[in-house]
């Protein structure tokens, strides 16, 4: 459904207003492939150019070289974001139902907005409250139902629960795997918590400096990782022991 | 979300001070023409230079008017000019911030070179070589005084807009599909009001003391009209024996600019997104 | 012991509200032990390390009850002096973000000597205190410590700055170091530099280690006991390994719940 072939991004390092020092590579011939309902981790360190990924693929930036194509071409719509900052998600100054009805008058969709609360399971009279009112999970929820309006096909999900706290991460997550199944919507998932990977995605994309050093079926790349750099990331994983 | 800040000014005290101020003025301003014991034009030459006394309640002036009228009337000139020249000020200066701010990069350097260039001139004189060229008369000078200072309220809608623009709610607003316009107009500018709020009623006081300068030079509104600026300007060849020509303006003009600072003061503390 | 905290509550002022952070929380802590602090966020944890220290102002909250001692001096009676010679040189204390934790307009190697200086009996010399802060960087494992002691916060990566910030935690040979989620903004494989080092520095120096988390994976590689703080209340304590396999508390329970079943592994 997604495919993305040989896509790069540079961004200039300036100094004082027109001078460029340099450019930093950030993005280097990435190529990859999202099925339908498929969850596909992103991984990879900061400063490894995975958000600049999401945002290449959401259409937010243009890339240098390389294509970007949704069954064929990309309709910005169709792939939506959510993102890790809970508290800069939404703005604060409109009200829950103003944002709602916003995003789906964007979209053109049918839905409500008590349709979208529904479905992340919030109740429908917090139309009138404001983003400050609620929870980290709350608001997280409130921008999952942002980007459900407009019905995607694809979330990019830029480490969004690395803010929450982990009985609140687990929820957020579990509510991410339910609607995939009931909307078919398949996700980029985009973290540096190796554990979520496991537990969620199908497929992971290993990615340093810019590039994909390994990708493959999560199972084959978590039990028999090739790549020094990955293997490296799986042994800086602490798990419990019990 | 109004409401809310509503409940803030309430609770504090400067800016329910100041906002109680100026509500007054603004009651005494438009109901003037009913209030004055009489109209500001009305002379009567055998009462010329009265003290204050219990007929004439501030005293009268050279032409036998009775001030505490003319001040009254001066309300409305004063708080029209400011009004209207903050109006002015504050919705060029909001816009050009948010386009500098928003699209950066030459947009943002061609514009605050023209907010720079601006700056170079003192305002005062400014406005002195604008309206010696224009005829000195109300509009002009709102006009004048509008043109001249948003530049301070550009540079600081600016900023905030800089700060803004990265957030994540700017981002997926985009990643819906939303217009430039809808963005700068729904999501950042109410993002940016409360320092607006701020500028602008302090922008206020300032406005006043400005008219009033020009006034006082003959410059702004013109006799038999009376502004506070020009009632002051008459009373300062009287200044020694009848006092009461020149200090009830001042009074007047510091009360009104005080008001004006002390809620913008209060809003600034009000409208503070921290709390 | 080394630290013991007995019954303490705290309460914080909101504007006109008093909201409670701690009901009653003890904890004990001896020579050279490592001690976790695991509760997500509004549990109390990073309070009770600021309590410890005396680190709260006045005017946003203060101790309602309980006691404090480090080694054998009661912590809540010292005149705030005797409190500034323990802060800093017998307790030792680094934070979660380092960026924000350094002066950004200072170079990394003047907030060290100060953090030496300020600790020194005599007025010490230039090369004196030059001399301690590059050892100090060194017992922190940086590779370039001149480097380092010359730079600014900004010009260092986010693990070289946490690894700045416990060089000046232990420049001054600290009996205690309390460390409030010291990893939470860095990178996963930087982590575990970090957390290598912390153990490396416990048994070079002997030094206690209260590490604060809300990470179960933490504590479970790098504790010897834990206590679990749910809304202000230590609601269970013990050794790490037995709390983890077998916790008796709900909450416990339910923290252990939300770790992935993958990242579980079994005793071997």
């Amino acid at each position: 459904m997604l495919d993305v072939k040989n896509l790069s991004k540079k961004f200039p390092i300036e100094s004082g207003l027109f001078k460029v020092k340099g450019y930093v590579q950030a993005v280097k011939n990435v190529s990859f492939s999202i099925a339908e309902n498929e969850i596909v981790a992103l991984v990879g360190e900061s400063g490894s150019g995975k958000s600049t990924v999401g945002k290449l693929i959401q259409g937010l930036i243009q890339p240098d070289a390389g294509e970007i194509l949704l069954d064929g071409k990309v309709r910005a719509r169709e792939v939506q974001m959510i993102f890790q900052d809970p508290y800069a998600s939404l703005n604060p100054k409109l009200s829950v139902g103003t944002m709602l009805k916003e995003a789906l008058a964007l979209s053109k969709s049918s839905q409500t907005p008590a349709d979208l609360l529904k479905s992340v399971g919030l109740p429908a009279d917090i139309l009138h409250d404001y983003p400050h009112q609620f929870s980290g999970g709350q608001r997280q929820r409130l921008g999952i139902a942002r980007a459900l309006a407009a019905n995607p096909k694809l979330i990019i999900a830029d480490e969004p629960v690395s803010a929450l706290d982990v009985t609140i991460q687990a929820q957020i997550l579990k509510l991410l795997l339910s609607l995939k199944n009931e909307r078919k919507i398949s996700y980029l998932f985009i973290t540096h918590d190796l554990s979520v990977v496991e537990e969620l995605a199908g497929k992971v994309l290993v990615m340093k400096e810019g590039e994909i050093v390994e990708q493959g079926a999560v199972r084959e790349i978590f039990e028999r990782p090739q790549n020094a750099y990955t293997k490296t990331l799986l042994a800086a994983t602490l798990r419990v022991t019990i | 979300m109004i409401s809310i800040y509503l409940h803030r000014i309430f609770r504090n005290k400067l800016a329910f001070a100041g906002a109680l101020l100026m509500v007054i003025l603004i009651i005494l301003a438009l109901t003037a023409p009913w209030l004055a014991p009489s109209h500001f034009a009305d002379q009567s030459l055998i009462d010329r230079l009265q003290p204050p006394s219990g007929k004439h309640w501030m005293g009268t002036d050279d032409l036998g008017r009775d001030v505490f009228s003319r001040l009254l009337w001066g309300t409305r000139v004063s708080l029209v000019v400011a009004f209207v020249a903050v109006g002015i000020a504050t919705l060029f200066g909001t816009l050009v911030g948010l386009i500098a701010g928003y699209f950066g990069r030459w947009t943002d350097a061609v514009l605050m070179r023209a907010v720079d260039i601006l700056l170079c001139f003192p305002t005062f004189f400014l406005i002195l070589m604008v309206i010696a060229f224009l005829e000195p008369n109300i509009v002009n000078v709102m006009i004048v005084i509008g043109v001249t200072s948003w530049t301070g309220l550009a540079r600081l809608v600016r900023g905030e807009t800089l700060s803004l623009r990265e957030r994540d709610f700017i981002l997926a607003a985009r990643a819906l599909g939303a217009s430039t316009p809808r963005i700068l107009f729904v999501h950042l500018l109410p993002n940016v009001v409360a320092p607006v709020v701020v500028s602008a009623t302090l922008g206020v006081g300032g406005a006043i003391l400005t008219e009033s300068a020009l006034s006082f030079l003959g410059l702004g509104v013109q006799p038999p009209d009376p502004s506070w600026g020009n009632m002051l300007s008459a009373g300062k060849d009287y200044i020694y024996f009848a006092w009461w020509l020149s200090v009830f303006p001042g009074l007047a003009i510091l009360t009104t600019v005080m008001a004006f600072n002390l809620l913008g003061e209060g809003l600034r503390d009000a409208l503070d997104p921290r709390s | 012991m080394l630290l013991s905290i007995k019954n303490i509550s705290v309460d914080y002022f909101r504007g006109k509200k008093i909201i409670p952070a701690l009901r009653n929380a003890s904890l004990e802590i001896a020579e050279g032990e490592s001690v976790g602090l695991v509760g997500e966020s509004g549990s109390g944890k990073s309070t009770l390390a600021l309590a410890a220290l005396r680190l709260i102002s006045p005017h946003e909250g203060n101790i309602t009850q309980g006691k404090i001692i480090f080694q054998g001096k009661d912590i809540l009676a010292l005149p705030e002096q005797d409190m500034r010679a323990i802060r800093g040189k017998d307790i030792g204390i680094i934070f979660q973000d380092p960026f924000s934790s350094l002066n950004p307009v200072l170079r990394i190697g003047d907030q060290i000597e100060e953090a030496i200086q300020v600790h020194a009996e005599n007025k010490l010399s230039q090369a004196d205190l030059k001399k301690s802060a590059l050892a100090a960087l060194s017992n922190a494992r940086l590779p370039e410590p001149e480097r380092i002691y010359n730079s600014y916060p900004h010009q260092v990566s986010g693990g070289q700055r946490q690894r700045a910030m416990i060089a000046m935690a232990i420049a001054n040979s600290p009996r205690l170091l309390i460390a409030d989620e010291p990893t939470t903004a860095l990178d996963v494989t930087v982590q575990k530099e970090i957390l290598d080092l912390l153990a490396q520095l416990r048994k070079d120096m002997g030094m206690a280690l209260i590490l604060i988390t809300h990470h179960l994976g933490i504590v479970s590689q790098t504790t010897d006991r834990i206590y679990v703080l749910k809304n202000g209340e230590v609601v269970e304590s013990g050794a790490t390994r037995s709390v983890l396999s077998s916790p008796a508390h709900s909450y416990t329970q339910e923290l252990l719940r939300a770790v992935p079943q993958t990242a579980k592994v079994h005793r071997a």
